[in-house]
């Protein structure tokens, strides 16, 4: 009796820290409709902040607090809301997702750069040397019981605010109906600011609560606060007092779990896990949203690929590799050579998150399964393990897709994240285990395993050049695959559900069906990736397949442009191939680059369909001009030959290879005026805008209105009778 | 004196231009009905003049100030008001914290509340209600008693009829007529034209983005069915 109580103290303050965290997360969410991933890093940053004045410049705590909770945190949210999140309205959840996400990876590279990770940083609980106050058969100490108090306090206050106070009332009504809250006076962005800030020093006040617990660590204390986001999905990211139920639930589960799990070695990791598996179980118990009809209109538009254009694309991607992967050292071909498996982990998210719309938050987890499936049935190097990969990582893919047909938007990111928390904090972790007797399952060994090279054709890919050219041509197919499936039936399915599942389900399209296909492809994709990527490593443990990863790759393959292969190319490039050369080439910026793959999410609000789309259109009129195309190709062989030849060192030839798209560019923009003119000389303009488009592209000319007659086989006899 | 007036409107959403130049002023102390088929820009007009939707040309003057790219709330606080399409009111809150919310514009709750209560007992007995909960009629009048309550000079209202019974836009549209005897000037949007004629002094018909007709409403009504009809 006396444990059982004990533990209900202590879920009870696990509960009212969640409860005060999860309501700030509400609150922003409904007033402004953005799901702040980066709520719980902004409670660590608040955190290290409080840490900084109290113990290290030895501050009084009631000014330390003040300064944290009262200045600091709120003018942070009202700058997140003034600079980041207003310029949101109007984008897709995934570009909203994207930038919160994107703001979390960036808090914590701010967090790891300012405070230095691995220093001891004891952050004590409040009177933590007084005596705990006597409860007859327990006791429960002074930071316990203020805890509990200030949940208390908050809920009141929120109460109060929200139902007696103008402005709260307002914040309410901005949930309802924005534009009419304007209508009635109210200024909105007032609103918004205030939610912000209010927020935020709500996730502060959590974040210097929860801290003494599980210690300062900028990584882990952004992601515990997981727990929170149940409780908020208990509410259903709405009602508050339904999120402080939900606190009180999941904190309380998590006490007796504290207290009651067994200790063995299959344990440990579930109890790390286990506000994961709360939040899975609680989002799939939770009813969610039928079918929702309405069409979502978005700035997005993702063109339609090109047979010959997927062609060139690859063709052009594995001469390069070829290129490079004869002319780099061992030792950078190790470093850059990454680009290409992890490529394919990206290029798994083009048809699920980009076609079909379902954000997952846990690609870099199928990729581990691809890893553990090369490791132990690759042993000698079987390529028959790459098939392997695929179909196990598909049918886990497709279990997964199960659970998660049922979410969608943020609570299937919300649940794909908890997956990979789940596998990477625990699965991926466990010891050595038999299944019945029957068979026995060996993951990771519970630390690392070894992974053999490829023998095929009677050699062993055992060497950087030649696994690089293999997972280049690898990601080359897979490209051509994802531009094949666009193309094709699936891909205008996809297409579909995205914009409207009702509609979809309406004209008979099984969504059942066409999700689980999508899930166990995107899965099977990311599979051959970790496979690979496993075979580059020779040694692959679980921390290779983290959430932080997959929320990177995730981030910034949107940032390239989701729709497309070359997004995906432009997210392994970014993270594998630029921030290490920039490493290299100045070493000083070590610890800055921790924030570059944040920063470019944020900025990702201004144009929805990536940079690829860009870089894309400042490369048409290079593909339209042959006679500079040529004269490139050329100048790169001969680099290429010089290199091999040894006159020219690296360094110079890899510039040189990005100095020649460039040149040539240019010079085909110079050409190009000339290639217009010619090509509107002979009417060819007219034609290249779709008909719904004339009129409002270009202007109506007689000609479209006898097209459009014609195409809508009008006759004259008929036109006359109407006129 | 004009208490509202567009001039050479133009405006548009994303690509597609929907208003091509409206003139059209609401004379102080008068209804104004614009009528026109669905897609004719009618509710463009209306978010144009609440300052809801920014003209991409010409414009908008309230009482002869120009008042482009002022804010909406701004534009509440000096005495206008839009009743929007749909319920144009917060239907997770209460009745009277729906009535509340209109307190930014520098009336008294209680003066509000006096008001609306005055002209619409039956709110009254729902103080305490989820305005969501209330039959539709009942929340067309909250929306309506949250414009009133704090004596506009202009009203605008957007289809009060949608989807209410034919007698209880009846019904609403006495309201309208004894408002615009107080002296309220008043521009409506409305597809059920014969209840709205009754009601107004001038009438604009719009088509395709254009003020096709002005005038009293006896010599628009045939020019209505055609064009409604196209024909």
């Amino acid at each position: 009796m006396d444990k059982f109580l004990t533990f209900t103290i202590v879920g009870l303050t696990l509960a009212a820290i969640y409860a005060i965290i999860a309501s700030g997360l509400v609150l922003t969410y409904t007033t402004t409709g953005i799901f702040n991933f980066a709520h719980g890093a902004a409670g660590m940053l608040a955190a290290f902040t409080y840490w900084q004045l109290r113990y290290d410049w030895g501050w009084s705590a009631p000014i330390a607090l003040f300064v944290v909770l009262l200045v600091l945190a709120p003018l942070f949210g009202v700058l997140l809301e003034t600079v980041i999140m207003r310029g949101l309205q109007g984008t897709t959840e995934t570009v909203k997702l994207v930038v919160s996400i994107s703001l979390l990876l960036f808090m914590i590279g701010l967090a790891q750069l300012i405070w230095r990770p691995g220093v001891s940083r004891p952050m004590p609980s409040f009177f933590e040397g007084r005596t705990p106050i006597d409860l007859g058969p327990t006791t429960i100490t002074w930071h316990q019981a203020i805890t509990i108090a200030v949940a208390i306090a908050v809920a009141i206050g929120l109460r109060i605010f929200l139902t007696r106070a103008r402005i709260g009332i307002a914040m309410r009504a901005a949930v309802d109906d924005r534009s009419l809250t304007m209508l009635n006076g109210a200024r909105p962005n007032r609103v918004s600011m205030l939610a912000w800030a209010l927020g935020t020093s709500l996730a502060a006040l959590g974040g210097i609560l929860i801290a003494p617990g599980p210690g300062l660590e900028a990584a882990s204390l952004s992601l515990l606060i997981v727990s929170a986001y149940a409780a908020a999905v208990f509410g259903r990211l709405r009602s508050l007092p339904m999120t402080f139920v939900g606190a009180i639930v999941v904190g309380l589960a998590e006490g007796y779990l504290a207290g009651y799990l067994p200790q063995n070695q299959y344990l440990t990791g579930f109890r790390i896990a286990s506000p994961a598996i709360i939040l899975f179980i609680v989002l799939l118990v939770l009813p969610n949203p039928r079918l929702r009809g309405r069409m979502t209109r978005s700035r997005e538009f993702f063109p339609m690929p090109t047979i010959t254009g997927g062609l060139g694309f690859a063709l052009t991607l594995v001469v390069a590799a070829v290129m490079l992967a004869t002319t780099l050292s061992d030792a950078d071909l190790i470093t850059y050579g990454r680009v290409f498996p992890i490529g394919i982990v990206a290029l798994s998210l083009v048809p699920l998150a980009g076609f079909a719309g379902q954000i997952s938050l846990c690609q870099l987890s199928f990729a581990g399964i691809g890893a553990i499936v090369m490791a132990h049935l690759g042993a000698g190097g079987d390529p028959l393990a790459l098939v392997w990969a695929v179909l196990i990582a598909a049918a886990v893919g497709a279990v997964v897709a199960l659970p998660a047909l049922r979410l969608s938007g943020i609570y299937l990111a919300l649940g794909t994240a908890a997956f990979a928390v789940i596998l990477d904090r625990w699965v991926f972790n466990l010891p050595r285990f038999e299944v019945f007797g029957l068979f026995e399952v060996n993951l990771f060994a519970g630390g690392s395993v070894a992974v053999d090279p490829i023998r095929a054709f009677g050699t062993e890919f055992d060497d950087p050049a030649s696994q690089m050219i293999i997972a280049a041509v690898a990601f080359a197919l897979v490209a051509l695959l994802v531009v094949w499936i666009r193309r094709g039936r699936l891909g205008r399915r996809l297409l579909a559900m995205k914009d409207s599942e009702a509609a979809c389900a309406t004209l008979g399209l099984n969504l059942l069906r066409t999700k689980l296909t999508v899930f166990a492809l995107s899965a099977g994709i990311a599979g051959l990736g970790g496979a690979l990527y496993a075979t580059q490593l020779t040694s692959v443990q679980p921390g290779n397949f983290e959430l932080v990863q997959s929320l990177q790759v995730f981030a910034l393959t949107v940032v390239g442009g989701i729709g497309a292969v070359g997004g995906a190319l432009f997210a392994a490039v970014s993270l594998y191939a630029f921030l290490p050369l920039l490493t290299t080439l100045w070493p000083a910026t070590v610890r800055w680059v921790g924030l570059l793959p944040g920063a470019t999410g944020i900025g990702l609000g201004r144009n929805p369909n990536g940079a690829v789309h860009e870089i894309r259109q400042g490369f048409l009129p290079l593909l339209a001009a042959r006679a500079v195309l040529t004269v490139m190709c050329v100048a790169v062989t001969g680099a290429y030959v010089l290199r091999l030849l040894d006159f020219i060192d690296n360094w110079t030839f890899v510039v040189l290879l990005i100095a020649c798209p460039v040149i040539a560019t240019i010079a085909a923009g110079l050409a190009k005026p000339r290639a217009v003119e010619v090509a509107a000389g002979h009417g060819a303009e007219l034609h290249d805008v779709p008909v719904e488009w004339r009129g409002i592209d270009r202007p109506w000319t007689e000609a479209d209105a006898e097209e459009l007659d014609r195409r809508l086989g009008l006759s004259e006899v008929e036109l006359r009778g109407v006129g | 004196m004009n208490l509202l007036e567009l001039r050479e409107i133009r405006a548009g959403y994303d690509r597609i231009d929907v208003l091509f130049g409206i003139d059209l002023v609401v004379p102080e102390g008068s209804v104004v009905a614009l009528l026109g088929p669905n897609g004719a820009g009618k509710s463009t007009t209306l978010r144009v003049a609440a300052g809801l939707h920014p003209p991409t040309a010409g414009d908008v003057l309230v009482a002869g100030r120009r008042v482009n790219g002022v804010p909406p709330e701004e534009l509440a606080r000096r005495g206008l008001c839009l009743i929007p399409e749909g319920r144009g009111i917060f239907p997770n809150l209460t009745v009277r914290e729906n009535l509340r919310m209109m307190s930014y514009t520098g009336v008294k709750l209680a003066d509000i509340e006096e008001r609306a209560f005055d002209r619409f007992p039956r709110l009254g007995e729902r103080i305490v209600q989820t305005a969501g909960t209330l039959s539709g009629g009942e929340q067309q009048m909250l929306a309506m008693a949250r414009g009133l309550a704090t004596d506009p000079a202009l009203l605008l209202l957007d289809e009060l009829s949608m989807g209410l019974a034919p007698i209880i836009v009846e019904e609403l549209y006495e309201i309208v007529a004894q408002v615009a005897r107080e002296g309220v000037s008043i521009l409506v949007v409305e597809q059920f034209a014969s209840t709205v004629l009754g009601v107004a002094d001038y009438a604009a018909i719009l088509v395709h983005g254009r003020v096709a007709r002005v005038g009293r409403p006896a010599e628009l009504a045939d020019d209505l069915s055609e064009a409604y009809l196209g024909a």
